[in-house]
């Protein structure tokens, strides 16, 4: 498979279980490659491919330096280049490509999240690691949807996304 | 082509792609660097009621310029709210980089040029969001962008404005108020229209329950304005940052497609996909990397 070096990078591959990664490696330098496929890591040994059709999300997730998320179900890659341009590029050519997360895990967070009190967009995007115009989507959906009302409650029917269990701890913290 | 992969066309087309991408990202990181606008300048935008009134104002004729200069196309106002503004471009540009995508919205890049120059420039926390594209079926792209409440009342409303709602408070009449604000007839009038939008006077020039909150806690909703010259008083400055951000990021996006092209041999490939629907074999690479590390 043919595939051209796009700029050199640190990376971590970490497995993300129900959102919090659970193993994690040290920063590593090696070079981001493109292909027809999708994307290659290497430290030019071994060739770990992210495919675009398994792609489901390429986040911003720190600035200065500039670190990409990339996801795929059960899986981050988080890469750092000197180039903020080159990975920004990166992003916005990929995102138009994966499929987005549309397994309603998202909405579900969302509501929790929202149950508790917890509805600024700002905090919202940090804790679910998504942007806000993600957030602002999740909450035109949830709104849509029923799942929140236009008051700002979480509905009976919001309420039933969770399971019985967090819901007796989300009763517990409301008080 | 690789088969269930995603339709980039050719390795040259999206290398081309690529390169035409890392420019405009190095003329937008300029850009969004140089060109933050004083509160007073973002407030004039913020007190429009209609999108003629706002595309007139500087700000919106300086954000236009910016988006020309970052080769993001023509940006037009398309609608007008208190916490939420919508800007049009017809002919996007940035769709025709994408000509193998279809159904799809596709101007990521706009979404966040527009978050950050809302976010960075103008100081207010909002979000982007792209709600029409070409590339989709729409006949023209079109971009949300939602602000933050709290900010939008912190920065729309100035000391003037919080003077007429103590004395409005204050039960005083029309008259009384022109004189202790020193208004004009038609700035009072415009400034009671603001205050209506925003849903801190009623119909009968009442203070509303969001009035009666702002005004009690008038003090920390208020917004220290900075003084600085507006950044479209010296564009030639903003002109030659982008310039020159755009000649390395092309230097360098030069040298980068003259990277050679790599045959990667199936045996060398580890499918991280495939690897992470096993956690107990990504436990092995893990482990298996790590002691290599050691080694």
């Amino acid at each position: 498979m043919k595939a051209q070096k796009y700029e050199d990078v640190q990376y971590i591959i970490s497995q993300d279980g129900d959102g919090e990664p659970n193993l994690n490696l040290v920063w590593k330098d090696g070079g981001l490659f493109i292909s027809l496929s999708g994307l290659f890591i290497s430290d030019g040994d071994t060739w770990y491919e992210l495919p675009v059709k398994d792609l489901v999300n390429v986040n911003v997730i720190n600035e200065e330096p500039l670190q990409l998320r990339f996801k795929i179900p059960a899986l981050d890659v988080v890469v750092m280049g000197k180039r903020a341009e080159r990975l920004l590029a990166l992003r916005h050519f990929l995102l138009p490509y994966i499929k987005r997360e549309k397994d309603g895990s998202g909405i579900k967070g969302l509501v929790k999240f929202w149950a508790v009190g917890i509805m600024e967009l700002d905090i919202l995007a940090r804790l679910m690691g998504e942007e806000e115009s993600e957030i602002v989507q999740m909450i035109e959906e949830a709104k849509k949807g029923g799942l929140i009302s236009e008051d700002g409650r979480v509905t009976e029917k919001g309420l039933a996304l969770l399971s019985a269990n967090e819901r007796t701890v989300l009763k517990g913290s409301l008080g | 082509m690789q088969q269930n992969g995603p339709n980039f066309g050719s390795f040259a087309e999206a290398v081309t792609t690529l390169g035409k991408l890392t420019r405009m990202e190095g003329a937008i990181q300029a850009a969004i660097k140089n060109s933050r606008v004083p509160p007073r300048e973002a407030r004039k935008l913020l007190k429009c009621s209609k999108p003629v009134e706002a595309g007139n104002t500087p700000v919106f004729q300086f954000m236009r310029e910016l988006f020309r200069r970052m080769e993001l196309g023509e940006l037009e106002m398309s609608s007008v709210d208190i916490f939420k503004m919508t800007f049009r471009v017809a002919d996007c540009p940035v769709c025709k980089l994408y000509q193998n995508v279809k159904g799809k919205r596709t101007c990521y890049i706009t979404t966040d040029t527009l978050a950050q120059f809302f976010n960075k420039d103008l100081s207010i926390p909002s979000s982007a969001e792209e709600v029409m594209c070409k590339n989709s079926g729409d006949e023209f792209c079109e971009f949300t962008v939602s602000m933050q409440p709290l900010a939008v009342y912190q920065l729309a409303l100035d000391d003037c404005d919080r003077e007429i709602i103590g004395q409005l408070q204050g039960a005083k009449d029309a008259a009384t108020i022109v004189k202790a604000t020193e208004l004009s007839g038609a700035e009072f009038s415009y400034r009671l229209d603001a205050l209506k939008r925003y849903h801190i006077l009623d119909s009968s020039n009442r203070l509303t329950e969001i009035g009666e909150t702002y005004q009690k806690f008038g003090q920390s909703f208020k917004h220290l304005d900075e003084e600085f010259p507006a950044p479209w008083k010296d564009m030639s400055e903003i002109s030659e940052s982008i310039s020159a951000s755009v000649s390395f990021a092309e230097a360098f996006t030069e040298a980068a497609e003259t990277e050679p092209i790599f045959e990667v041999k199936n045996k060398d490939i580890v499918n991280l996909a495939e690897k992470a629907k096993s956690s107990r074999s990504f436990a092995e690479l893990l482990s298996k990397n790590l002691s290599k590390e050691e080694e």
